[in-house]
């Protein structure tokens, strides 16, 4: 029984890693007259401790297999997509809209990006009463500008586009 | 010792200033600690200036005092959302998180309390009675080899924690090493793996990436699991642990009291190391070190009373010889210097009387902990009925904000949600955060303390290894490695069944 192309992958992936974080410690081979290790000593240790452990990983793999074999297994690894409806759909928008949120932060500002941000994301968690994920939006929203904004006056972005940053500045003067 | 302690506890509560201050300090220290990013650093940064106008003695109090609560105040956050309050508390999470998952948040809770408290009650005791001779010992003793040698002993327990295999959880704790040499190297300040970015340049800072692996990595972890049919939500209990359970831990409890100590007398070290070693050690000294990281008291109690018990001891190396522990120790040398005064031996000799208000100050604080935190187990735990998808906005803006905070860089931010990505990738396919994390926080110690040791001993093992505690501490680590290979290669295959983390 061979092992699978998942666990293939998985070696395949630590050794490019471990290969390209090798040759791109060249960059950094200039020696230091201190110490003679320079700087890519360290990471080279590590690199090589990193092919090691994949190499084991795959050992755990093969035996893994064999062990199967012999106690007549053909079951699969358990896992495999939920049947749920629009999972995928649903687990790509999870990952994808705190992205989002982050790219257009210094552009918008969190003042005015949060409650929207804050309106999807209960929106994609399964909300679908639009009083709720207002009421919750605007509280979370609250919460966050009374106690950074207002109490303990930490920094947050204010945007750098013209409607949005205006509106930052308005809301902070207003805080005051 | 009875008398000066007492004299410090007048000093202390008789002068309503000093007494209304001790009360902020540690209510400020708890709250600050609680939210991840922002801490209980940011707090004494911001009050640093206003230490001026106080006296020496209120200003070190201050900040002895926020030290100790916001030690601890992470731990709940941790526990309740798997978002670490502070570095030191992300081993708390480790079984913490779990336990809440298993419906025994209170019980983590409590055990973290309690922990808390007492480890930082015995540290002060010890403080108290051997700063001197202790501080001058560990000078002597201890230096880089050695806590190279620390770290090394360390880390080969890590692949124990939380991963499906033994490999995996090398990996895990590989790329948290890899990740750690991003930015200046600690010797030339040659930038590595920056690719000519400018945020790369200083580093991948570990509190965004430890916001992602937690916090990020939950929410979209359960978000995925409610996506697919699969979320059951916690069972929310306010069971205090009991006394039994306390007793049966009581090695545990004194093991990581002595580390967590140990770990705060060295300068530069601190609760961080504290904490993870503690855990660490528990994994080490465990009959089933398996069981750690699928929500056991043990993986509360061991880090939690480890880095409470640091804390006093981070005032040994700075009243008796000068030199900070950490970033909030360092930030008390500036107070010192604000007054005029240079922490050292002299300071025993000139200012008896802020030694032992400091000394009394720490003893009081772990003692408030243990009342407002029993307090604390009745009323946040509530915060768990809370339907989950109403919390994950809440936890990502928070989490947002600390990111943002450290640096004021979004970068930071974006930073943070590929950690979680990494993370939430990473755990399904039986890989270890704890492992990342434990990678990155000791990477830098380790690679900075080998390099200042291999320029002490000129390069060569032999006066390496000839040092005593090396010596213990590279064999019994050696022996830990060369162990858990052996049963990873002879033993049973793995199962494909779930692991925790």
């Amino acid at each position: 029984m061979r092992i699978t192309r998942g666990e293939l992958f998985e070696v395949a992936f630590w050794l490019a890693f471990a290969a390209a974080a090798y040759a791109l410690s060249f960059r950094f081979d200039q020696p230091i007259e201190i110490y003679r290790f320079g700087a890519n000593g360290w990471p080279r240790v590590v690199i090589l401790l990193i092919v090691l452990a994949a190499l084991g990983q795959l050992l755990a793999h093969v035996r893994a297999r064999f062990a199967r074999r012999e106690r007549g297994s053909t079951a699969p690894f358990p896992g495999g997509a939920a049947s749920e409806p629009g999972y995928a759909t649903r687990v790509a928008a999870i990952l994808i809209t705190p992205f989002v949120f982050a790219f257009l932060l210094e552009g918008v500002g969190f003042y005015s990006l949060a409650p929207f941000f804050v309106a999807a994301f209960l929106y994609i968690g399964g909300e679908r009463r639009w009083g709720r994920i207002i009421g919750i939006s605007l509280f979370i929203y609250a919460l966050m500008i009374l106690l950074f904004a207002k109490l303990l006056f930490v920094g947050l972005p204010v945007g750098n586009w013209h409607p949005f940053y205006d509106f930052s500045n308005w809301l902070l003067v207003l805080l005051q | 010792m009875l008398e000066n302690f007492m004299a410090g506890t007048i000093a202390l509560f008789s002068s309503p200033t000093s007494a209304l201050l001790f009360v902020a300090g540690v209510l400020g220290g708890m709250i600050f600690g609680a939210i991840p990013g922002v801490s209980m650093l940011t707090l004494a940064a911001i009050l640093l200036p206003f230490t001026a106008k106080l006296s020496a003695t209120d200003g070190i109090m201050l900040f002895s005092v926020i030290y100790c609560a916001g030690v601890f105040g992470g731990a709940i956050t941790a526990i309740l959302f798997n978002i670490p309050g502070a570095p030191e508390n992300a081993p708390t999470a480790f079984d913490g998180y779990q336990m809440t998952l298993k419906g025994q948040a209170g019980k983590a809770v409590g055990a973290a309390v309690m922990c808390s408290a007492f480890g930082g009650i015995a540290s002060a005791l010890l403080m108290m009675v051997a700063t001197k001779p202790i501080a001058e010992w560990a000078i002597r003793v201890f230096g880089p080899p050695e806590i190279f040698a620390l770290v090394f002993f360390g880390l080969t327990v890590a692949s124990s924690v939380g991963a499906r295999t033994l490999w995996k959880g090398w990996l895990s704790v590989l790329l948290g090493l890899m990740i750690a040499t991003i930015g200046p190297d600690p010797v030339g300040g040659i930038p590595r793996y920056s690719f000519g970015i400018t945020y790369l340049l200083a580093g991948i800072h570990f509190i965004p990436t430890i916001l992602g692996f937690f916090a990020v990595a939950e929410v979209f972890n359960v978000a995925e699991k409610r996506a697919a049919g699969e979320y059951k939500a916690p069972r929310m209990s306010l069971d205090f642990p009991s006394f039994r359970e306390f007793w049966e831990l009581k090695l545990a409890f004194v093991r990581s009291l002595l580390i967590g100590f140990f770990c705060g007398i060295l300068p530069g070290i601190g609760a961080v190391l504290a904490a993870f070693m503690g855990y660490n050690e528990a994994v080490r000294w465990s009959r089933n070190p398996k069981k750690f990281g699928t929500g056991v008291l043990e993986g509360v109690v061991s880090p939690e009373t480890a880095n409470n018990a640091a804390t006093g001891a981070a005032m040994i190396p700075l009243l008796a010889l000068g030199l900070p522990g950490g970033a909030l120790t360092a930030m008390m040398v500036s107070v010192f210097q604000m007054h005029d005064m240079e922490p050292g031996p002299l300071v025993f000799v000139n200012s008896g009387e802020l030694v032992w208000v400091v000394f009394a100050a720490m003893f009081y604080a772990n003692c408030s902990i243990f009342f407002l935190g029993w307090l604390q187990t009745k009323t946040v735990v509530h915060m768990l009925r809370i339907p989950f998808h109403y919390l994950a906005p809440g936890i990502l803006m928070l989490a947002t904000v600390g990111a943002f905070a450290v640096r004021n860089l979004v970068i930071d931010v974006i930073v943070m949600f590929v950690a979680g990505i990494v993370a939430f990738l990473m755990r399904r396919t039986g890989y270890s955060v704890a492992g990342i994390v434990l990678g990155l926080i000791l990477g830098d110690i380790g690679e900075q303390n080998f390099a200042q040791a291999m320029q002490m001993v000129h390069y060569d093992p032999a006066v390496f290894l000839g040092r005593p505690i090396v010596a213990i501490l590279v064999a019994g680590g050696v022996l830990t490695l060369a162990v858990n290979i052996v049963k990873a290669v002879r033993g049973p295959a793995p199962s494909a069944g779930n692991q925790p983390g």
